[in-house]
């Protein structure tokens, strides 16, 4: 098989990078063991002050003075997930409690005369003023496993996603991680797919039975589109197994790429076809006789009601459209 | 802001890094309000619905009128040593079901078991005079009279019975995650799945159709095994991927309603979906070569296989049928992928990524000739399979400027290549090329706008290799033609305060397939939606949301050889979808919600010679759900809803087409779907 043109690109483009990273390698390397919010390190201009940072007093005592229940910022959920379990050595409240994720809190715990704000402390979500990031060094500091091998560089981590933009990490039940709300906390950034997913032809999203990760992987992946499977069709075939194959004979488009027929989140026409037949099959097919005949409105019941355009039109023979093992299915009528 | 925040924090940062000791022993936690406990909620009521309707219930079950029990559950159990375990059931009294139970040591191990029903209701209007839907068999009754056409099958409409074509899945889950020693994770999980019901099926003896009704009886075993490993520079992952197909019938037989158009042509024979097995080895590291320098790697090594016995060519025994190459296919298929990613900060205001991937299906399906019989009812040339292989090689690199703390541009290109065994085309390739401007004023807004182009061309088209017809020698398949493509992506998101945002998301993809004179010519997707949220008061926030889109497409075709397409057709298709809800928290023992979607759809067809032309295709959605929860007292929470949906829709394929509409199609006679569907609940839940 012809490599040579990609290859080169990428052997360019990773000698360019490559040559550079040795260049850069002189950047102190962050400790491989340290703690998460050691992780965090923004690189801030030299000039900025100098002046200690302490921890608090009392620690998570000390921040729960204030964010209670009836505060701004009520942060009392987080003892009903999991990061709140001491007897987990990997969780916050294993080691240095709020301040494992927020960082020293000494000057934002303490008292400021009326009118004036609190020293800043470090924040997550969209609307932090710290760079996303540095927010996802934190997150990543403990959750830098399996699911994440390809956050860095994919299209969440590429594009300064933070992970408090997804995850609440603060509430009982974190919605993104619900089948029924998920699809809410992605539609809030891909609003057109919440749109597809009204459409007449769905999967289930709309109707709480699927998400949007159970075909995407949003941690990252190394397959188009974040899917969670290595191509396309395997992540179809997850729960499409019987149009796997391989058959004895094929139908090549479908072999090769399921969108080339289906639109996933959804379509107007039945089965989530990008378009309905017969001139979905008639965009490939122009074999003499019937698959290139135009077929009108003429076709229709009131006219001469024709086979090729009404009911299943140009599977009403045509039925094996995914591939037939049938040593007779050469036409996929069988 | 973000740069006076940074520097803020600064000393703080430091401090982590400088001093890692931190002296904890006066750090009580006495506020801390660990869960160590464990809570019980059931959720137990009434619902009705108010009509049938296969379309309202399509994947939620409610899809019979009358009464059904709303049973749901949660129960959590934690202690300070870190057992937990989550309980939860939803909807147990109707057909999605779902019940699941997982728990395990926090930080050892985790175990699950979830199961799950979902079922598809496909049509409640079919109508069919075969007997034995949903088996092997299909029969038609005694007395029925076959004809030439479906006009003069006499005993037709009194032999009409109803049929509701639907599936239903029921998935087991069972697995596991273990961490027996720090920095390693080895997971095991187990999906067997069940999949039954009925669906629609054309079957034909020459030009003489029916829709009949397929069996659906599928079993579908899954398994994953991984290890992983995570620490310091390096996460690797080593896993085993396993899918096993099977389909408890192998085919289907039906009576020939019509007079059979030789001898012996009285039954058919279908083939169903044959029984496979995909095995998968992935293996997935991640290696921080240095501190702003990630590379990733996927290798994955799969085989597909199906070796099914084989169908004889026919079940008319009339017709003389030579001895199969071979009894079953021993069909193989040797699948490779692998991919590498560079990600690289070469300065603080400028990172890199690299990525190069390999896809590759190699059929190794042994070719044979075959003396294939067609539609059970004449011989026909015979015909050798073609077992189709790719392989497809991507290269790409982009790259991220900052220029400022609120603008970044980006900039990438790509070059993707197919290699094809068998097909008109032997190699395809595309390049493309984008760009990208992010533009944000962190507190208030953010702007993005991205433009790409890419071109595919190809080696020459060749005869189609399985031409028997042959294609028209101008027609392009559009996986495979040569196209110029320009996409458009603009985002907009508007926070001006803490109570409202906004957010516009555009985008546009026009396709032109440059050289095609028959097949598809152009394309053309675009869409646009906005949505908005308001914090209107402490206690009441609404959101709202629309959007239109808009594919649609222009294509040739040409009868018969004809050296110029002498028709084009064309398909534009439009949606629009809107919607608004609010919240409103009264007190800790009332809250209020209310959400409504309204989506409509048009679908034009259009031949542009034709004297007759199509109506539209078009669907309607109303849908509005309302509900209430009331604390009467601590614990206790009642909660009423009521839904109502209404769906209209035009379909000119299935509408007034009944079983004799058409005279060599025995339909099922499916009509659009139109509903208007009510469903009221009432429940309680208490929490133990």
């Amino acid at each position: 098989m012809e490599l040579k043109r990609p290859v080169i690109l990428f052997l360019a483009a990773a000698a360019l990078a490559g040559g550079l990273v040795v260049g850069r390698t002189q950047t102190p390397e962050p400790a491989a063991e340290a703690p998460p919010a050691a992780e965090a390190k923004p690189e801030v201009p030299a000039e900025a002050p100098r002046e200690a940072p302490t921890f608090t007093k009392k620690g998570a005592d000390t921040c729960l003075k204030c964010h209670d229940e009836s505060s701004k910022f009520p942060v009392l959920a987080i003892f009903k997930t999991k990061h709140a379990q001491p007897a987990d050595p990997r969780t916050p409240f294993a080691s240095l409690q709020c301040e494992t994720c927020h960082g020293p809190g000494g000057h934002h715990a303490e008292e400021v005369p009326e009118g004036q704000k609190q020293a800043p402390i470090r924040t997550f979500g969209t609307k932090s003023q710290v760079p996303a990031e540095q927010q996802n060094q934190v997150c990543l500091g403990c959750h830098q496993d399996q699911a994440r091998i390809s956050w860095k560089g994919s299209p969440h981590g590429g594009n300064d996603v933070p992970c408090a933009a997804c995850h609440k990490v603060h509430a009982e039940h974190d919605a993104v991680l619900t089948v029924a709300t998920q699809p809410d906390v992605c539609y809030a950034c891909h609003k057109v797919q919440r749109a597809e997913f009204d459409k007449p032809s769905v999967h289930p999203v709309r109707f709480a039975q699927m998400e949007c990760s159970s075909c995407h992987e949003v941690h990252g992946s190394m397959t188009e589109h974040l899917l969670a499977k290595p191509t396309l069709n395997e992540t179809c075939y997850t729960c499409h197994a019987e149009k796997r194959g391989p058959f004895l004979w094929e139908h090549a488009p479908v072999a090769e790429n399921c969108t080339n027929c289906h639109a996933p989140h959804g379509s107007i026409h039945p089965t989530l076809l990008v378009k309905r037949a017969p001139l979905l099959c008639q965009s490939c097919h122009s074999q003499a006789g019937h698959p290139s005949v135009a077929r009108t409105g003429a076709g229709l019941p009131g006219g001469n009601p024709s086979a090729f355009l009404l009911a299943g039109s140009c599977t009403n023979c045509h039925s094996q459209v995914h591939g037939s093992n049938d040593p007779s299915g050469v036409k996929l009528m069988r | 802001m973000a740069l006076l925040l940074a520097t803020a924090l600064l000393p703080a940062l430091r401090a982590e890094a400088e001093d890692p000791e931190v002296d904890t022993s006066k750090w009580p936690c006495k506020f801390c309000e660990f869960e160590a406990s464990s809570s019980f909620t059931p959720n137990l009521g009434v619902g009705y619905v108010s009509d049938d309707s296969a379309k309202f219930g399509e994947y939620t079950g409610l899809d019979e009128s009358g009464a059904y029990v709303v049973a749901d559950a949660d129960a959590r159990y934690r202690n300070p040593e870190g057992f937990w375990l989550d309980l939860a059931a939803l909807d147990l009294g109707i057909d999605s079901r779902y019940f699941g139970v997982e728990g395990g040591k926090q930080g050892r191990y985790a175990l699950h078991l979830r199961y799950k029903e979902l079922p598809h209701n496909l049509s409640d209007s079919a109508t069919s005079p075969f007997l034995g839907a949903g088996t092997s068999s299909l029969t038609l009754p005694s007395g029925w009279v076959p004809g030439a056409t479906t006009s003069t099958m006499s005993a037709l409409n009194s032999s009409l019975q109803s049929i509701d074509l639907h599936t239903e899945r029921r998935l087991l889950d069972v697995g596991g995650a273990f961490m027996p020693v720090s920095h390693w994770t080895f997971g095991v999980n187990l999906r067997h799945e069940e999949r039954d019901g009925m669906r629609a099926m054309g079957g034909t003896f020459v030009f003489n159709d029916s829709q009949l009704v397929s069996p659906v009886n599928y079993t579908t075993d899954q398994i994953d095994l991984s290890a992983a490993y995570a620490a310091g520079r390096l996460q690797a992952r080593v896993a085993y991927y396993g899918s096993i197909f099977k389909n408890d019938d192998a085919a289907f037989t039906w009576a020939n309603p019509y007079i059979p158009l030789g001898a012996g042509g009285n039954l058919g024979q279908m083939s169903l979906a044959p029984g496979n097995q995909f095995h998968q080895l992935v293996l997935s590291a991640g290696y921080r070569l240095a501190p702003h320098t990630q590379m990733t790697a996927d290798v994955a090594l799969g085989q597909m296989s199906q070796d099914d016995a084989f169908l004889p060519y026919t079940v008319n025994g009339s017709l003389p049928v030579q001895p199969l190459p071979r009894n079953s296919l021993d069909g193989r298929v040797e699948t490779l992928t692998g991919k590498v990613k560079l990600t690289t900060q070469l300065a603080d205001e400028f990172r890199v990524n690299a990525t190069l991937s390999y896809d590759d299906r190699n059929n190794q399906t042994p070719q044979a000739v075959y003396d294939w019989i067609t539609t059970d009812t004449g011989t026909a040339a015979p015909r050798t399979n073609l077992p189709y292989s790719f392989t497809r090689s991507v290269a790409s690199i982009d790259g991220a400027l900052t220029l400022s703390p609120g603008l970044r541009l980006y900039a990438g290109c790509s070059y993707d290549e197919y290699q094809r065994d068998l097909q008109a085309v032997e190699r395809t390739n595309e390049g493309a090329c984008w760009g990208k401007a992010n533009l944000s004023a962190k507190d208030l807004a953010s702007f993005s706008f991205t433009y790409t182009y890419s071109q595919r061309t190809g080696s020459a088209y060749q005869p189609d290799p399985d031409g028997t017809p042959a294609q028209n020698p101008l027609m392009r398949l559009y996986n495979l033609a040569d196209r110029d493509r320009n996409e458009l992506k603009l985002r907009v998101d508007v926070t001006p305060g803490e109570r409202f945002n906004f957010g516009f998301d555009m985008r546009g993809t026009w396709d032109d397939y440059f050289t095609s004179t028959v097949g598809l010519l152009d394309g053309t997707s675009w869409s646009a939606a906005a949505d908005c949220g308001w914090q209107v008061a402490e206690k009441l926030s609404a959101s709202c949301y629309l959007s239109h889109e808009l594919v649609k497409s222009h294509q040739a075709n040409a009868e018969l050889l004809a050296p110029s397409p002498l028709w084009f057709g064309s398909n534009h298709d439009e949606t629009d979808s809107a919607g608004a809800g609010f919240k409103y928290v009264a007190s800790d023992r009332f809250d209020l919600g209310f959400d409504y979607t309204w989506s409509r759809s048009t679908g034009e067809v259009a031949i542009k010679s034709a004297t007759v032309g199509f109506p539209d295709l078009t669907t309607r959605l109303n849908s509005a759900r309302l509900y209430a929860n009331f604390v009467p007292r601590k614990k206790l929470t009642l909660r009423l809803s009521y839904w109502y949906e209404s769906y209209r829709s035009d379909d000119w394929a299935l509408d007034d087409v009944l079983p004799a509409t058409i005279d060599n199609v025995l339909s099922l006679g499916q009509q659009s779907p139109d509903y208007d569907v009510n469903v009221i609940a009432l429940s309680g839940r208490y929490e133990f």
